[in-house]
C-alpha cells in the first residue's frame, strides 16, 4: 500500500464488499470479457441490466475522432472548408461550434498541414467541457494542473485571447516536451510551464483565480477506444488512484484564491474516483462548495448522491457524468469547486 | 552542465543583437510592437541558451511565486524567440510567424508541391517559388498560397536573381533551416 491510501482506506474496506460481483455479475463478465468487479459496479450505478449490457458492449467499439479549431489562428468556417477541401468530412458538436466530428477522413487528421499549422487540436469531445465550464478571462492567473499534452492548455489559452496567464505543470519530462511542442504549434504565448510534482503547487497559497485539474484517472471512461480498459483497473488501483486525486484537489484549493474557481474532471466514470473524491474534499474543507455547471448540465447526467448504499453529499448532484453508451463519447465526470 | 536551465533576464547586448536581427527581417516598428513592454529571458547552465518574451505578469509570476517562493525555474515561458548558438541568434518559427503575419515582409511564397516537400524537410528550388515578400534578407520565412507559415530558409542565391529568369530551374535557391513538419518528425 502507497502513502495514497491513507484518507479512502474507510472506503476501500466497504469497496470489498460493495464490489463483491454478483452471479449475474459473473455471467456478464464473462460474456463481455471484463473484471467481474467491475460489472457489479456497472450494475449499481445503471440500476438497468440492459443498460449494463449497452456500457459492456461499447468496449473496443470505437468512438468518431474531434477536432477542436484554434482561433488564435484560423477561423473555424475557413478551417471546415480547407479539411472538407481535402474529403475530411466534419460535423459540428451541438453544444461548441468550434468543436467538430470528423465522420471521414479521421486516418489523417494527424498529419495534415493544417494540423501542423496548429489550425486544430484533436481531442476527445469530452474535454472540450471543462475549460468552457472554467470560462477563464484575459485578465485571470490560471493553474492548470497535469497538463500534458496540451489540449485544455492551448483551448484556455484561446478563450483567454493568449492574454492573462496560464501556470501549465507536468511532471514527466517526456510528456512535457509535448506539451511545449504543441503550445508552440498552436501560436499560444501566455504559458509558463514548470515541470513539478502538481502536489507541491500547494506552496502557493491563495494564488490563482482559476485551476483546471484534469486528474490522472484509471481511464475507466475510455472502454470505446481501448478495451484492454476491460480487465487492467483492479479495486486497488481505484482508491489508489483517489487517494492520489484527493491530494492534487487539496494542493489545488491551498493555491485557489478566495472566491476562485477549480474545475476537476477525469476521464474515468468510477464514483471512487469522482464523487467519492469531492466528498472526502467537502467534509476536509469548510470553505468550498459545489458550482454550477453551464454546459455538461444540459446533456450530462448528474453526479451520484447515494451509491453503492453509501450516502454523499447532497450536492454532487451539481457535478456531472457522460457516459459513453448514452452520449457517444468517451466517458468523464466534471465538478466545479469554488472557494469561499 | 546541468540540464536544468536557469532564467535570466538577457543581458542588453543580446537584447539589442535580437532586436536588430528581427528588426532587419521584418521592420523595426513590427518588431517594436511585438516587444513592447516585455522581457527577454534567456537560459543559463544549459549547453543550448534559449530566449523567451515573456510580458509584465509572467515576469511578476516568476519571480515572485515561481523563483522566489517555490525555489524552482520554469520550464519554457511567453513567446519562444530562437536560441543563441556559437554566439549568434538562430530565429524561431514562433517569433517569425508572429512578425511575418504583421510585417508582410521577407518571405517567399512556394508553389503546392513544393511545400509538401519543404514541409519534410526538403530546400527550394528555384521553379517553385510564386512570388517574393521583399525586403527578403538571407533567412526569409517560407509560405505556401495561402500564406500559411510553413517555415524558415537560407538564400543561397541574390533575392534580385529569384524571379529574374536567369537561374536554373532545378537550382536550389534556399535551404531548410526548419520547417513545421518538424513537430511531427522531432519536437521541442
Amino acid at each position: 500500500m502507497t502513502e495514497y491510501f491513507q484518507i479512502p482506506f474507510k472506503t476501500f474496506k466497504i469497496a470489498l464488499e460493495y464490489a463483491k460481483p454478483s452471479q449475474k455479475a459473473i455471467l456478464l463478465a464473462r460474456k463481455y470479457g471484463f473484471l467481474p468487479y467491475i460489472v457489479e459496479r456497472y450494475i449499481k450505478m445503471l440500476n438497468d441490466l440492459e443498460e449494463v449490457e449497452a456500457l459492456l458492449k461499447m468496449a473496443g467499439q470505437g468512438l468518431p475522432k474531434s477536432i477542436r479549431c484554434n482561433t488564435l489562428k484560423i477561423s473555424c468556417n475557413e478551417l471546415k472548408e480547407r479539411l472538407e477541401s481535402k474529403n475530411v468530412k466534419l460535423r459540428e458538436i451541438s453544444w461548441y461550434k468550434k468543436g467538430f466530428y470528423v465522420l471521414e477522413g479521421s486516418e489523417k487528421i494527424g498529419y495534415l498541414h493544417e494540423y501542423l499549422f496548429g489550425y486544430y487540436f484533436i481531442q476527445g469531445a469530452p474535454s472540450m467541457i471543462p475549460p468552457l465550464e472554467l470560462n477563464p478571462t484575459s485578465s485571470d492567473i490560471v493553474l492548470d494542473m497535469c497538463a500534458a499534452p496540451g489540449g485544455k492548455t492551448t483551448h484556455l489559452a484561446e478563450l483567454m485571447r493568449n492574454k492573462g496567464v496560464i501556470v501549465a505543470t507536468e511532471l514527466n519530462r517526456e510528456r512535457m516536451k509535448t506539451l511545449r511542442s504543441n503550445i508552440s504549434r498552436m501560436g499560444v504565448t501566455n504559458t509558463v510551464l514548470l515541470r513539478i510534482d502538481a502536489r507541491k503547487l500547494s506552496m502557493l497559497k491563495e494564488v490563482f483565480s482559476k485551476i483546471l485539474l484534469d486528474a490522472p484517472c484509471t481511464g475507466e471512461g475510455l472502454l470505446p477506444i481501448d478495451p484492454t480498459r476491460k480487465t487492467r483497473t483492479k479495486l486497488e488501483d481505484l482508491y489508489e488512484m483517489a487517494s492520489r486525486q484527493i491530494e492534487l484537489i487539496k494542493a489545488a484549493i491551498e493555491a485557489l484564491a478566495p472566491g476562485g474557481e477549480l474545475v476537476y474532471s477525469t476521464c474515468s466514470i468510477a464514483p471512487e474516483e469522482n464523487e467519492f473524491v469531492i466528498n472526502e474534499i467537502l467534509n476536509m474543507f469548510d470553505n468550498v462548495k459545489i458550482g454550477e455547471l453551464n454546459i455538461i448540465s444540459k446533456f450530462g447526467v448528474k453526479g451520484f448522491v447515494d451509491i453503492f448504499g453509501i450516502k454523499l453529499n447532497s450536492d454532487l448532484s451539481k457535478c456531472y457524468r457522460i457516459f459513453p453508451h448514452k452520449h457517444g463519447m468517451e466517458g468523464f465526470f466534471i465538478c466545479k469547486i469554488i472557494k469561499a | 552542465m546541468s540540464e536544468h536551465p536557469i532564467f535570466v533576464k538577457a543581458s542588453e547586448p543580446i537584447v539589442r543583437n535580437v532586436i536588430a536581427t528581427l528588426s532587419q527581417m521584418f521592420g523595426e516598428e513590427n518588431v517594436k510592437q511585438v516587444f513592447a513592454g516585455k522581457t527577454v529571458y534567456i537560459t543559463r547552465g544549459v549547453k543550448r541558451s534559449e530566449l523567451f518574451l515573456a510580458t509584465p505578469n509572467m515576469e511578476a509570476f516568476i519571480s515572485k511565486y515561481i523563483k522566489g517562493i517555490m525555489g524552482k525555474e520554469p520550464y519554457s515561458l511567453g513567446l519562444f524567440l530562437g536560441q543563441i548558438v556559437k554566439g549568434k541568434y538562430e530565429i524561431s518559427m514562433d517569433i517569425a510567424e508572429k512578425l511575418f503575419a504583421e510585417a508582410r515582409r521577407n518571405a517567399i511564397m512556394i508553389n503546392d508541391h513544393a511545400s509538401a516537400l519543404f514541409l519534410y524537410g526538403r530546400d527550394v528550388m528555384a521553379k517553385s517559388i510564386l512570388k517574393t515578400y521583399p525586403p527578403l534578407s538571407r533567412t526569409v520565412v517560407v509560405v505556401n498560397k495561402l500564406e500559411d507559415f510553413l517555415g524558415l530558409c537560407k538564400l543561397t542565391v541574390k533575392p534580385k536573381e529569384l524571379l529574374s529568369g536567369i537561374l536554373r530551374e532545378n537550382e536550389i535557391v534556399c535551404l531548410n533551416i526548419i520547417d513545421k513538419g518538424w513537430f511531427l518528425r522531432k519536437g521541442h
